[in-house]
């Protein structure tokens, strides 16, 4: 169930999508509509960044589509599966199983070392990971000598890369990343986009990634823009350029 | 800032509700004994006063001596009252004679208290001298076939004027007729003692002292003051062995006799008042110190903007103030409540306490105040500095509160290490100084070395708080707790079917039966997932949180750990009670059948053993009777009987001539003669009440315990002819038979059975039975000591509870990253719920090892005195550990709850 899943042209089942997703908090006069009827696509083996300025409702999006929270109306794929009409037990093993996580901050469990880091979502689900393709992610991420360290000996740009690894390591149909490179210096920030990178163009993985810097969105395959709740603006084979320029017309 | 740490109380209400429940259960229990003490002393002193109010003078026997069976004194020859009689300014004047007299009820039974005494008097003809108030149809008895009896017996027997009832004295049982029902004053009985009220002569036949009176009392002519009566009286009686007392002084002293009666009794309630402010300590200290973390920015950052550190301190010792005052002010309002619940307790237990209003001392209410007060403060204190001491820079600083300050290699501060062990061997050697040497206030020694030692335990558990946690965390206590659980299970399944087997008959019981199955059946699920959590990554998880914070585990656990160390030593000492009493019985008890009396107080008639003596079917029957007697300056138990019987029924295994005991002979236990350091031969004085000072030869020694077996410890003998010289008539408190040659026990309980039946205060019983009734004697005792310590105990878990409750609000993020990658909120409880588990158990492995080195030390003190061997009780502590893995998934069920609840977003989404 794990298995790459490789985009199959007959049937076309895109990895996942929204379907006039809409998220309302509040009602009456402090009605706030983070998402407005959004309809999007996130196609196998592509890598989507999603922008757009502070509220405009870029997380809640990912979130949504991630079965971190739920949309208010609409729907929400996840290959085939409505996650909208999921259990709040089916999403978490949906989560578990099918999908990966990369988060700003706070990515990694005190307690748990590198290694236990990265293997938690199988030992959640009381799976042996696979041994080879598990070498091969600790590899790519340069984390060799660093497995037995708990977080608090890691340094920031480490603790990121093991939240990388752990998003590859269970091979999930697809990764969510929450402005993975937000809390990095430069050169940290760019290895870990260099290995988000590398997952798509290498191994096939499809990411989504939520960011407000233009040079991580550069390294994404397609950027959508968001402002109100509303998607705005595509871009294929994004730029820092061309995306600075999208940003300055949207009025970022 | 008064103002910022008033909003943060308020803001925290549930956690502050939490931390003060341990000093409101406490404080509680402290003024419910202290208002109870006070009502109870309140009423019986109008009581007293007001019955004997027409008393102006007594003559009674000076107090020979006193000892823990009661002062004893000498009694008034008859002679005295024509001699106080003739006094000038005396109306009237009149004999007083106390005995033993126990009803039997109309079922053949013996009419039982509550503790309180069987008590017979003489019927006082003076009306100002009686107490007594005849209900309307009664009549005093005027001959010695009548009794009047007070009306709480009246009540508790259905018996009514003109009824006849078996009375049992220390004579032969005997049938009397009732001719009046009396209240004592305005109540039913005094104290719940049952009373007897008989003619003079009667009175003085069944006590079996013809010509004598305990006390004589007096009543003045007007005009004359009782100061003055009371000279007078002195000056015609001259016999140095009585005394003169004023009516006033004698009824103060009364007063203070029953205060000094309920003193045991409430010395034990504080006690329990005690553990539970002590524990509640700990639990104070370690929530303020985990809140002091949690709030490590907000204090820095009110550092940071200008707050001295002495500002931030008392900003915490002013929270602890409010937490403090509220909780003891709960505290003694809920006091108030229970100690009507104590006397409603003692109400029915037969221990009647007259109806009067609460009297509720403004001292109680301020001692409950302050002590509340104080002990949260003090616990406070050394969180309040640490928060003092927080640097401004720490409010820009990232980290969660549980990190740890920097330790040694081993996670260890040496420092912490080297104090702790100091605080230990400080209090083990308090606590064996006060054992083994036993100085004057020998329990002072013992109980501040328990509390020292508590106290290096909490100090050092930190220490060893992380390999521990790992190694209760590991795979195979997993096993025994999913074990456990199916045990747990099984019997709710066997409730089940129990209650459909009953269905249909008792339905409310049914229904308590499906309740409890189904209560059973739930703890026994979780607490099966619990230990299958040991080997998943939930347990795993849980194990790592209950040692990341050694401190906080520790601390969490050593309030856990007092109970079950006090429930562990109780159960130590009992088991080796237990254990020394049966060995005992097995080699010193020769006799077939026993019987004994229902209680201490109560003996049976001498005429019982004759009369079994006098059976074929038995060969010997050895009576014991027992008396107080000061012997070389010490007071102990004399016990008495035929010597050549006792020799036969006991295995005595002394020296000397034990059959052949003179006059002035008696025989010393081998423990009294090893401490006293005597000699066979030897002579030493004994004080009677009765006959005063003389020399007793020691001719033989025995065993200890040998004799009065299972009793309190009977360390002197002597013959019967001797006992009767110097003691007033006593009952028979133990019949030792030997069966003769050939005799089944079958057909020698028929022949016995009728004649102990007539004597309803005796119980006839072979060795395991006699073995089993001390027993049951002890287990008593033992169980109303749990009951209460199951307080400190309920205490500790929500302490547990408190803590974890705590500590997920700071693993917030952390939770909702585990839910976020896929952990189920199964497996987070699991998770929470292992957690709580290990501090359980951290706590009680702690208590249990504390415990059973307090039980050991304490019955190694006391070998050669009553107690021969150490016995562990494995059952009882096996038990004690499933209870605590039990009390751990109780103390789970909010936190789990609460983490399995917490939004995912609202741990990842915060930046």
């Amino acid at each position: 169930m794990t298995a790459m899943p490789a985009p199959d042209p007959s049937q076309h089942v895109p990895a996942a999508r929204a379907v006039n997703a809409s998220k309302v908090y509040g009602s009456g006069d402090s009605e706030v509509r983070a998402l407005d009827g959004i309809d999007v696509t996130f196609e196998t083996g592509k890598f989507t960044a999603i922008m757009g300025p502070s509220g405009s409702g870029k997380s809640t999006l990912l979130h949504c589509i991630a079965g971190l929270d739920r949309v208010s109306s609409g729907q929400v794929f996840i290959g085939a599966r409505e996650i909208s009409a999921m259990t709040e037990r089916e999403l978490t093993l949906v989560r578990r199983d099918e999908l990966g996580f990369i988060f700003q901050s706070f990515n990694l469990i005190p307690t748990l070392n590198a290694i236990e880091n990265i293997t938690l979502p199988m030992s959640l689900a009381g799976r042996k990971p696979d041994q080879a393709w598990l070498d091969t992610v600790i590899d790519t991420v340069h984390l060799r000598d660093r497995l037995t360290h708990r977080p608090s000996e890691l340094s920031g740009g480490q603790q990121q890369r093991v939240a990388v690894a752990r998003a590859l390591a269970s091979q999930p149909h697809m990764i969510f990343a929450d402005e993975p490179t937000g809390n990095l210096d430069s050169k940290s920030g760019t290895q870990v986009l260099d290995f988000m990178r590398k997952a798509v163009s290498e191994f096939n993985q499809t990411i989504v990634m939520v960011t407000h810097d233009p040079n991580a969105a550069s390294y994404a395959d397609r950027v959508v823009f968001l402002a109100d709740g509303k998607i705005v603006e595509e871009l294929s084979e994004p730029t820092t350029e061309s995306i600075l320029g999208r940003m300055a017309r949207l009025g970022d | 800032m008064w103002k910022v740490t008033l909003r943060g109380v308020w803001g925290k209400k549930l956690r502050f509700l939490l931390t003060g429940l341990a000093v409101v259960l406490g404080v509680a229990f402290m003024v419910g004994t202290l208002v109870f003490t006070d009502t109870t002393r309140a009423t019986f002193n109008d009581l007293f006063s007001d019955v004997s109010r027409g008393t102006d003078a007594v003559v009674r026997g000076k107090k020979a001596f006193e000892s823990n069976f009661g002062e004893q004194r000498a009694r008034v020859p008859e002679s005295v009252l024509a001699q106080v009689q003739g006094v000038d300014g005396v109306r009237a004047a009149e004999g007083g004679i106390q005995t033993y007299a126990q009803l039997v009820k109309k079922d053949g039974k013996a009419l039982k208290t509550g503790g309180a005494p069987n008590l017979g008097f003489n019927y006082p003809r003076v009306p100002e001298l009686n107490p007594f108030v005849l209900e309307p149809g009664s009549r005093a008895p005027e001959t010695p076939d009548e009794i009047v009896i007070d009306a709480g017996s009246a009540r508790n027997t259905g018996y009514r004027v003109g009824d006849t009832a078996t009375v049992l004295t220390l004579q032969t049982p005997k049938e009397h007729r009732i001719t009046g029902i009396g209240k004592f004053g305005t109540v039913d009985s005094p104290g719940g003692a049952t009373v007897v009220l008989f003619t003079e002569a009667e009175a003085q036949r069944v006590a079996g002292v013809p010509g004598q009176f305990d006390i004589v009392s007096v009543v003045g002519a007007n005009g004359v003051s009782q100061a003055v009566l009371a000279e007078r009286i002195r000056r015609v009686v001259t016999d140095p062995k009585l005394e003169v007392l004023t009516g006033a002084a004698y009824t103060k002293e009364t007063q203070a006799q029953i205060a000094k009666s309920f003193q045991f009794f409430n010395t034990f309630l504080y006690v329990f008042a005690g553990v539970a402010l002590f524990v509640g300590i700990f639990l104070i200290y370690n929530t303020f110190t985990i809140v002091v973390a949690q709030r490590l920015r907000e204090l820095a950052l009110l550092r940071a903007i200008g707050a001295k550190q002495g500002q931030v301190m008392r900003s915490i010792l002013l929270e602890s103030v409010v937490v403090g005052l509220f909780a003891s002010a709960v505290g003694v309002v809920g006091g108030i409540g229970l100690s009507q619940v104590l006397k409603a307790g003692l109400g029915a237990v037969g221990i009647d306490i007259p109806s009067s209003g609460i009297v509720v001392l403004p001292a109680t209410v301020i001692t409950g105040l302050v002590v509340g007060l104080v002990i949260t403060v003090l616990s406070s204190i050394a969180p309040a500095i640490r928060a003092g001491r927080i640097p401004p820079m720490a409010a820009l600083r990232e980290g969660g509160a549980e990190t740890q300050r920097s330790t040694g290699r081993f996670g260890v501060s040496i420092g912490r290490l080297v104090t702790g062990l100091g605080i230990f061997a400080l209090g083990t050697t308090s606590l064996l100084f006060g054992l083994f040497a036993k100085p004057d206030n020998a329990i002072l020694y013992v109980g501040v070395g328990a509390i020292v030692i508590f106290v290096g335990v909490f100090v050092l558990a930190p220490t060893f708080a992380r390999p521990l946690s790992r190694a209760l965390g590991a795979r195979p206590v997993g096993v025994l707790v999913a074990a456990l659980a199916v045990l747990l299970g099984a019997g709710g399944v066997g409730l089940v079917v129990g209650g459909f087997i009953n269905i249909g008959t008792l339905n409310v019981m049914v229904a308590f039966l499906f309740v409890a199955a189904g209560a059973l059946i739930a703890a026994a699920v979780t607490m099966f997932r619990a230990g299958r959590a040991a080997f998943t990554i939930a347990g795993g998880l849980g194990r790592e949180n209950a040692m990341r914070s050694p401190r906080r585990t520790a601390a969490t656990a050593s309030a856990l750990m007092i109970g079950v160390a006090l429930v562990a030593f109780i159960a130590v000492f009992a088991q080796s009670i237990k254990a020394s009493t049966g060995k005992i019985v097995d080699d010193a008890f020769r006799a077939d059948l026993v019987v004994s009396a229902a209680n201490f107080q109560a003996g049976f008639s001498p005429a019982l053993a004759e009369q079994i003596g006098a059976l074929p079917e038995v060969k010997v029957a050895a009576a014991l009777r027992i008396g107080v007697a000061r012997v070389d300056g010490n007071p102990g138990l004399i016990g008495a009987g035929d010597p050549a019987k006792t020799s036969e029924a006991f295995n005595l295994s002394g020296t000397g001539d034990f059959v052949g005991l003179s006059q002035r002979g008696f025989a010393v236990a081998d423990t009294t003669m090893k401490s006293k350091g005597w000699k066979l031969g030897e002579t030493v004085p004994v004080l009677f009440a009765q006959t005063g000072e003389q020399s007793f030869t020691i001719e033989a020694t025995y065993k200890a315990g040998a004799i009065g077996v299972g009793g309190p410890p009977v360390n002197y003998f002597m013959s019967g002819s001797a006992f009767a010289a110097n003691f007033p008539p006593t009952g028979d408190l133990q019949v030792a038979v030997i069966l003769a040659p050939g005799v089944t026990d079958k057909a020698a309980n028929s022949a016995i059975a009728p004649i102990v039946d007539r004597y309803p205060s005796a119980e006839l019983q072979d060795q395991t039975g006699y073995k089993r009734a001390q027993e049951k004697q002890i287990n008593q005792l033992v169980n109303l000591i749990f009951g209460l310590l199951a307080l400190a105990i309920v205490i500790a878990i929500l302490g547990i509870a408190n803590t974890l409750g705590l500590s997920i609000y700071e693993r917030t993020r952390e939770i909702g990253l585990l839910r976020a990658v896929g952990m189920t909120r199964a497996q987070l409880r699991d998770a929470i719920r292992w957690e709580s588990v290990i501090v359980a158990l951290f706590g009680t492995v702690l208590g249990v090892v504390v415990g059973v080195f307090f039980g050991w030390a304490v019955v190694e003190a006391l070998k050669g005195n009553g107690i021969s061997t150490l016995a562990i009780p494995y059952t009882t502590l096996a038990a004690v550990v499933g209870l605590s893995v039990l009390s751990g998934i109780v103390a789970a069920i909010a936190p789990a709850r609460r983490a399995a609840k917490m939004n995912v977003l609202d741990a990842i989404a915060s930046e």
